[in-house]
């Protein structure tokens, strides 16, 4: 659900600045950027997918049934934008 | 276009290595390249959505009207997946393109770069020249099956079409422009 996804997001991208914490405080600039390919490729290859495989199998239950107009994406850039977004 | 987004990604990936060239010939290691990270930016932020965007707007359009299936992505686990798996396809063969650029300007293959990049548009250009004309009626599979839809030029789909090019191409010369800035100052320190 998108409500806990994104939180679960920001929460992904902490455990793993925790996880990098030595690598972080050292200030070694090379090492961060090799870091920072890590989190972005984990958040784009598994992180991502995830919401948006739910919002197109089950898109009412993904916005915790709030929204009717998720059902019906098809032929609405607007709408489309929202799954683009995510 | 499905059939058009892969072959673009790879493409994209090369056409980024070749905008790295100074930095990638002078660093050796392919995995941990300084330039994947800011690459993989614009790949996940900038390329991937703009194909899912289109396939969740108009998904029997995306896939050129090949199969029926594609449309149907409610409670379907298999169908919804395929739509996830288009999009990681798309920035796993981004970085493809990106690391195999940069193999072979360390391998001192230059040319293999730009022999790269020409194949890639070819290979882009392919389902447009074998499916000509397929992408200028707009609607649903059953539709254009019955000879149905709206033109191309028409709202909504022309809307949303322009919007995503124009961000497509905006975050694709800036990032490019930054990437290509990148590569130089981490050459010149070198």
């Amino acid at each position: 659900m998108l409500a806990m996804d994104i939180p679960i997001a920001a929460m992904s991208g902490m455990i793993l600045a925790e996880g990098g914490k030595k690598l972080i405080m050292s200030n070694d600039k090379n090492k961060m950027l090799l870091m920072r390919f890590i989190t972005l490729a984990y958040a784009a290859i598994f992180i991502a997918p995830t919401p948006v495989y739910y919002f197109l199998g089950w898109p009412a239950w993904e916005v915790n049934f709030m929204w009717p107009w998720v059902d019906h994406i098809i032929d609405h850039p607007l709408r489309a934008s929202f799954a683009y977004v995510c | 276009m499905i059939q058009v987004d892969l072959p673009a990604a790879f493409t994209i990936g090369q056409t980024f290595a070749l905008l790295s060239k100074k930095y990638l010939q002078q660093e050796p290691d392919l995995f941990t390249s300084k330039l994947l990270g800011p690459f993989n930016v614009y790949l996940s932020c900038g390329f991937a959505p703009g194909g899912l965007f289109l396939l969740v707007g108009w998904p029997a359009w995306e896939g050129m009207y090949s199969v029926q299936w594609i449309e149907n992505s409610f409670n379907n686990p298999l169908i919804a997946a395929f739509y996830v798996l288009f999009v990681i396809a798309m920035i796993l063969l981004g970085n493809a393109g990106y690391i195999l650029g940069h193999f072979w300007y360390k391998t001192k293959r230059d040319v293999f770069v730009i022999a790269g990049i020409v194949a890639g548009i070819f290979l882009t250009a392919l389902p447009f020249i074998l499916n000509w004309g397929c992408w200028s009626q707009i609607g649903t599979y059953a539709e254009i099956q019955t000879g149905g839809g709206y033109p191309f030029g028409e709202p909504p789909f022309f809307n949303g079409w322009l919007g995503i090019m124009c961000y497509l191409f905006i975050t694709g010369i800036l990032s490019g422009f930054w990437i290509r800035g990148k590569s130089r100052k981490l050459a010149s320190n070198n």
